[in-house]
This record gives C-alpha cells, sequence and structure tokens, in this order.
C-alpha cells in the first residue's frame, strides 16, 4: 500500500487510491499541525492555531498525471480524503484525513525524458491542501 | 452562560484547535399564493381573492407581499390576520390592489413595526384594529426556547441518515401572578424521540427531535399562561446532507468573514461576508434574508463546540442581511453582503408616537395606553410585543431596575430609540448577544457595587492571550471633575448629588438629568457610580484570546477576572482576579482559524456622592430696567411723509 492515498468525497474513506496508481511517483510532502502561528501566550510558547495543513508536490508530471490529479478537484477546491505521512522521523507515520484540495498549482512547461520516452508537456506540480480533519 | 467550565478551558488553553465556518440562509418559502378577484381600493385590508394555492395554512404575522407576478412584492408587502374564503385579512398596507394582482404568503414573521391608531373618538388600537379587551393587567406570557437550530445528517440521506437536535424552554415567562399553564412545539416534519409536543424540556433533560430530510423547517413554540392568554416563538431548524448539496438548501462554506464586532454601547453586531462558493449568486440571497454563521470545531482530533447558548454551541451568530447590501464583486469572483443582529434591525423599525401610563394616573378610561404597575419591564415588553414583531421571532429578556413609573412617553423614532428612551431613566442598554437574543439590562458599571455579578466567565491564566493585553493611554486626568446628578423619585421629586463632594481640579463638570431613585441616598449613591465609571483610567483594555473563546459576549453583561503580573505587560500592572466588563467582541475567521479579541474595563467604583441643595435650574437674573433718566436726550422722529 502506498504511503499517498485519495479519493472522493462521495467515494469515502473506502474508496482510498494509491496515488501511484495515478501517476508517476509519490510526491515530496510537506504536513504541519496547524494553519498559522497567531502570536505567543504570556509565558511566550507560540501559539499554533487551526487545523493541519499540507502539500503534495511533484518535480515534473505529464499532462496525463495532472489530468488524473484534478479528477479530483477540477474547481477552486474540493473535499477528497487522502492518506498522508505526518511526521519526518524515520518512522513516518501515516493517517487518513477529510481535506479541501486545492486546484492544483502547475509551473511551466518543459519537455522531459524518462527512459526512452519524451514527456513533451511536463510541469512541476503543488498541491495543497488546508481543513484537514483526521480520520479515526 | 456562567462560568466556561473546567474541561473546556483545557481545551482552549491547551489543545490546538481549528474551526469550519459556513453559513446557511433561509429565504422563506411561499405557502399560501392567490390572486385578488377584482379591484379592491388602494390598501384595503380586506381582499377578495380567487385562485387559492395553500401548502400550508398560514399564521398571525406572516409575510404577505404583492406583486405583478407570483412570489414578487413590487406592489408592497403586509402581513397576514386570517382567511376566510374568499376574504383575505392582512394589516395595513399601501398596495394598489389591481384585479389579478398576486398575493404571496411566505413562511415567515418578519421583523415589523406595528402601529397604533387612534379613532375619531379617541381610542386606541393596536395594529389597526385590535380591540383592547384587558390587557391592562393580563398580559401575555413571554415565550423563550433559543436560537436556529444547523445540523448535519450523521450519514447520507440516501443511507437513512438523522439529524437530532435539542430543544428545551430557556425561560418562558408569565406575568402579573399568572403562571404558563401549557407550552405546545411545533417540529415541523421532526419526529420527537424524548418529550413530547407539550413538554417544555430543561438544559439538562431537552426533548429530542429527529430530521432524515435535508431542509429549512420553520418551527414554533406556543406558551399559554393561566389566563388563557398565549404568544408564539417562531425558530428555523436548518437540516443539511455533507454530502449532496441540495437546490434551496445550501452551506455557504466557501466564506470570508471581516470582523464580525459587536459593542455594547449600540447593542448590535455587524460584519461583511463575501461568499467564494461556485453556486452563490446575488440572486439566490433575497433582501433582508435571514442568515446563520455556524462552525464545526475541532479541538486536536476530538470534534467539539465550546458556544454560548447550551445545545446550539455551534451558532457563532444569528441575524440578518442588511437590506440593499447584496452585490456581485466580479473582480473576485464572489458574492458580498453585510449581515446585522436583530438589534441592528430594530434601528430602522419606526413607529409613531404614544404613550403608556399606569392606572392610578390615568383619566381611569381603560385601554391600551394603561399598564397597571407600570415598571420599565413592562414598557419595554409592550413595545415589542403590541408594537412589533420582534417578540415572535428571538428570545428576549427584560432585566431592568424594577422601579413603578408613572407613565412612558414613546416618541415618533425608531423601535431602537423609543426603548431607549423608555428605560434611559434606569442606566440600562440594550443589544444582542451573537445568537440573536435580546436583553435588556442595567449597565454593570452603574449597578450598586455590592449587587454586581462575580461569576466570571473566564478566570484569566498566563495561557489565555495570543499576545499582550494592550492597556490603551491610561487616563492621568480626570475627564469629570464632578458628577451633578438630578435623581427622581417615584413622585417625580428630584433628588440632587454631588459627586465627589469637592470637584477634581479637573475635567468638567457633567450633569445627568432625569435618573430615576429610591431616595436621597440613592441619588448619592448613584452619582458615585458615574463619577467612578466615567473616571475610569481602564476603560479600553485590549485582550487578544489565543483561540475561538467563542462564550465571551457583549449581552447579557458577563464578568470576567483577569490575572496578571508586572512581568506580563509593558505598564507594569498587577491584577489579581480584576473584575472587568466587556465593552466590544471581535471574531476574524481566516481559512480554519476563528480568533476571538475583546475590549474590556476594569470594573470602576466611585464613592457616594452627598446632597446637593442647589437648586436644580441656574438663579434667576433680574432684566435690567429701563432707565427713568436717559442721558441721551430724546430727538423726536422726523415727520412721515417727509416735507417736500
Amino acid at each position: 500500500m502506498s504511503r499517498f492515498q485519495i479519493a472522493t468525497y462521495a467515494q469515502g474513506v473506502a474508496g482510498l487510491k494509491d496515488l501511484c496508481e495515478l501517476v508517476r511517483e509519490e510526491p515530496q510532502s510537506t504536513f504541519l499541525p496547524y494553519t498559522e502561528l497567531t502570536g505567543s501566550d504570556l509565558t511566550g510558547a507560540p501559539i499554533e492555531s487551526g487545523l493541519p495543513t499540507a502539500t503534495w508536490s511533484w518535480d515534473w508530471l505529464s499532462q496525463d498525471d495532472i489530468d488524473q490529479l484534478q479528477q479530483y478537484c477540477s474547481t477552486m477546491s474540493a473535499q477528497v480524503y487522502i492518506r498522508m505521512p505526518t511526521d519526518s522521523g524515520t518512522q513516518r507515520k501515516t493517517e487518513k484525513y477529510l481535506a479541501v484540495m486545492h486546484r492544483p498549482k502547475m509551473g511551466d512547461p518543459e519537455d522531459r525524458e524518462t527512459g526512452n520516452q519524451a514527456i513533451p508537456t511536463a510541469r512541476p506540480v503543488e498541491v495543497t491542501f488546508t481543513a484537514m480533519v483526521v480520520q479515526v | 452562560m456562567g462560568a466556561i467550565s473546567a474541561a473546556d478551558l483545557t481545551r482552549l488553553r491547551t489543545t490546538r484547535h481549528g474551526t469550519k465556518l459556513s453559513m446557511v440562509i433561509y429565504p422563506p418559502p411561499t405557502i399560501w399564493s392567490a390572486r385578488v378577484n377584482g379591484a379592491q381600493d388602494l390598501g384595503d385590508t380586506t381582499i377578495t381573492v380567487d385562485g387559492v394555492v395553500q401548502v400550508r395554512a398560514p399564521n398571525a404575522d406572516y409575510l404577505v407581499r404583492f406583486g405583478s407576478y407570483a412570489g414578487s412584492d413590487n406592489y408592497g408587502t403586509a402581513r397576514f390576520v386570517s382567511y376566510a374564503a374568499p376574504t383575505l385579512t392582512v394589516t395595513p398596507h399601501n398596495a394598489d390592489l389591481i384585479d389579478d394582482l398576486y398575493i404571496t404568503i411566505v413562511e415567515e414573521v418578519p421583523p415589523q413595526s406595528k402601529l397604533v391608531t387612534i379613532n375619531d373618538s379617541d381610542v386606541v388600537f393596536e395594529e389597526n384594529a385590535l380591540a383592547y379587551v384587558d390587557e391592562d393587567t393580563a398580559f401575555p406570557p413571554l415565550p423563550r426556547c433559543g436560537t436556529h437550530a444547523v445540523e448535519y445528517l450523521d450519514m447520507p440521506a440516501s443511507e437513512g441518515g438523522l439529524a437530532t437536535v435539542r430543544f428545551y424552554d430557556h425561560g418562558s415567562v408569565a406575568f402579573n401572578g399568572a403562571t404558563i399553564a401549557s407550552v405546545l412545539w411545533s417540529w415541523r416534519g421532526g419526529t420527537q424521540t424524548v418529550g413530547t409536543a407539550a413538554t417544555a424540556g430543561t438544559e439538562a433533560v431537552p426533548n429530542e427531535v429527529t430530521w432524515d430530510t435535508v431542509g429549512n423547517y420553520y418551527c414554533s413554540y406556543t406558551v399559554t399562561d393561566s389566563n388563557g392568554k398565549s404568544a408564539t416563538r417562531y425558530f428555523i431548524v436548518f437540516i443539511r446532507d455533507k454530502s449532496i448539496t441540495v437546490s434551496g438548501y445550501e452551506v455557504f462554506s466557501k466564506i470570508q468573514v471581516d470582523q464580525l464586532e459587536g459593542d455594547a454601547e449600540s447593542g448590535a453586531y455587524r460584519t461583511t461576508v463575501s461568499i467564494f462558493d461556485e453556486y452563490a449568486t446575488e440572486t439566490i440571497l433575497p433582501h433582508g434574508v435571514q442568515c446563520v454563521l455556524f462552525a464545526e470545531d475541532w479541538f486536536g482530533t476530538e470534534q467539539v463546540s465550546i458556544g454560548h447558548e447550551a445545545w446550539r454551541e455551534n451558532i457563532v451568530f444569528a441575524g440578518y442581511m442588511r437590506k440593499g447590501t447584496v452585490k456581485k464583486n466580479w473582480f473576485r469572483g464572489t458574492v458580498e453582503f453585510e449581515l446585522e443582529s436583530i438589534s441592528g434591525v430594530i434601528e430602522n423599525l419606526w413607529q409613531i408616537a404614544s404613550g403608556l401610563e399606569t392606572f392610578a394616573s390615568g383619566d381611569n378610561t381603560l385601554g391600551w395606553h394603561v399598564i397597571t404597575g407600570l415598571t420599565y419591564n413592562l414598557a419595554c415588553y409592550h413595545m415589542l410585543v403590541w408594537h412589533s414583531t420582534i417578540a415572535k421571532i428571538t428570545d428576549v429578556w427584560f432585566n431592568l431596575p424594577s422601579y413603578t413609573i408613572e407613565y412612558v412617553d414613546i416618541p415618533d423614532s425608531s423601535l431602537a430609540d423609543g426603548l431607549r428612551q423608555a428605560f434611559a431613566a434606569v442606566r440600562s442598554r440594550m443589544g444582542c448577544s451573537r445568537e440573536g437574543t435580546l436583553y435588556f439590562e442595567i449597565n454593570p458599571q452603574l449597578q450598586s457595587y455590592d449587587s454586581r455579578s462575580s461569576t466570571y466567565v473566564i478566570t484569566t491564566t498566563l495561557a489565555d492571550c495570543r499576545d499582550d493585553m494592550d492597556f490603551g493611554d491610561e487616563l492621568c486626568d480626570k475627564v469629570v471633575s464632578q458628577i451633578d446628578l438630578e435623581g427622581l423619585d417615584a413622585n417625580a421629586e428630584p433628588l440632587f448629588a454631588l459627586a465627589p463632594p469637592s470637584p477634581w481640579n479637573s475635567g468638567k463638570t457633567e450633569r445627568v438629568d432625569g435618573i430615576r431613585v429610591s431616595g436621597q441616598l440613592e441619588s448619592n449613591e448613584f452619582s458615585g457610580l458615574y463619577e467612578g465609571w466615567r473616571n475610569n483610567p481602564w476603560n479600553e483594555i485590549v485582550i487578544p484570546w489565543r483561540g475561538n473563546y467563542r462564550p465571551l459576549d457583549i449581552f447579557p453583561a458577563e464578568p470576567i477576572a483577569i490575572n496578571l503580573t508586572a512581568a506580563q505587560n509593558p505598564r507594569g500592572y498587577a491584577w489579581t482576579n480584576q473584575r472587568c466588563w466587556i465593552k466590544r467582541v471581535t471574531l476574524e475567521y481566516r481559512d480554519t482559524v476563528l480568533l476571538v479579541t475583546t475590549v474590556v474595563e476594569k470594573d470602576a467604583y466611585g464613592p457616594p456622592g452627598i446632597a446637593n441643595n442647589f437648586p436644580g435650574e441656574p438663579p434667576e437674573i433680574p432684566t435690567p430696567q429701563k432707565p427713568t433718566n436717559p442721558t441721551t436726550p430724546y430727538i423726536p422722529p422726523p415727520p412721515y411723509p417727509p416735507p417736500t
């Protein structure tokens, strides 16, 4: 099972699908257990506020890969279920979340090659997830 | 509300939390329609109709629209009174009722004024034609049942999902010795699983009702007292399904809420909302529509809301769109509009001048203008119940001082101004909680010191702020050198008081007139309280709370206790359980962060003043006498016409 999975809201947790089946490789990911630092309390401790946020990014994906991702979010944003690693240590724990997926951000297209195959319209891609609610 | 529980304080202080804020609206559905049958006179309140289509029978005060096409109101509006085929009776209006005009009745009691009329014989009628019976002593009860409810089905409707909502009587009251004899809930499609429709319910054991279908349910709670008088409160239950968006029952979840701010002085909350949802258009947001902002809150992995009202903790704000403010922002792709609480709405409800008097002081003619044992509370009650629809659509609490009064003059002004004039003499104020409950209460800073509450909503620790408290610019000099108070006793006799006895050497003298007191001692006491309050050096303390401290509200007045050492604030103040009162509350929402900021004022006190034996009016200055021996010699005027 891949560490990264995704499903539409309608498919539910049971519909989580390995990301490797959709795109060429797993993304680089970041995970923050909060949305923003809103200040420090009177002891000086920082205050983390809001629900967890995450990003998935790829150096490049083909247009076919991007099309696959956009099936999960064709508008400004959409609710999806995801599974992803939440720690950066050696034992990378994964959790399932209900999250708001934002429309994938894409960089400029560039020609790529993988093996003997030319990928004419590859682009760097980043997907942001917000309002993540852990599914237990 | 009372104190935030220890468990909730732990959540707020130690658990990372986030909120999803969403909005639902109530465009009232059409439940009855007809066409005008033959031309009627302009403004007729009894209208002959045909082509009646009834979904449900309308109730009194439901909104009636007159228009050139179905559902429209381009000819005006009224409120429903009764229907007996073929005659529809409505409240006064100015519509020109031409033949075949469309009449639409929607399922909503709108926030409106009811106008007093006086006939040629000087007999007063409420609402044009409502005759007085015994309302000088037998006042209808006041039902209270809490704010609207918003609940999601626990699973998709297609899979048999249910939404459970809990209800209880929030303290309905009967007057003048009467008692509540019976209650009746109407759930409009809900199935009661705990209690019955005749069970009032309590906060600890509420009625439980389930719904299995997405919708907006206009429910009611009717209370009948031992005099046989009854009154009905309406509220909305919004049921939604997370898995689908049903047209007409949308949840707007892609919203931006600019600062939702309420201040105790105006008594109202106001904000601007931007909707980013693709299906939001200006046309699905009718003018003046009721809106509810609600939250899904997570503390860590626990979904729980900490709010202001029991069983409605997820309700963040209930109010109305300000008419005429909805607009499309083409550049941002949003629909934007302003929201305000019911206390803001009543600023724009007009009423004509009238008056109330207690029976003993009148001309012994009973009528609508008479309230036996008139008090400030009863005067405000009368204005809300008989001169407006407000008590039908929100809970109202009358906690004004209990003095009796001889008469109240109600000015030709807005309902809000009329109410303010009615209670101006008792150091009081009026305003809403965020959920829309309306309170009339004494200004806590002008309340006798010993009777002020020490039940703190929160007693602060170092963990409660997300930044330093801002103490503002401390008043180093007195603003008021002396309060010159004119109290009035039960016989309207003036009782003057000065506080402090010797004026401070800065500030200026301030006169406070017409304050109701029980005697000279109270007049002295209040002059001191006014002086202490007006010269309070800490009257704008900004507290940025660390998170979603939603239980803090401007109404009802509930104190908080502040603890801090000199090292924890730039001004070096050391306070232990210092009682403070909330003046303003601001909620900011961005992404999943809901932050609360309050402005509070330190509890103020001034020692009692002394009786002022000076006359209330300045001494009369004698008119200078015409000098008997003018120094200028008399010169006669020239003849007219002048000689040629």
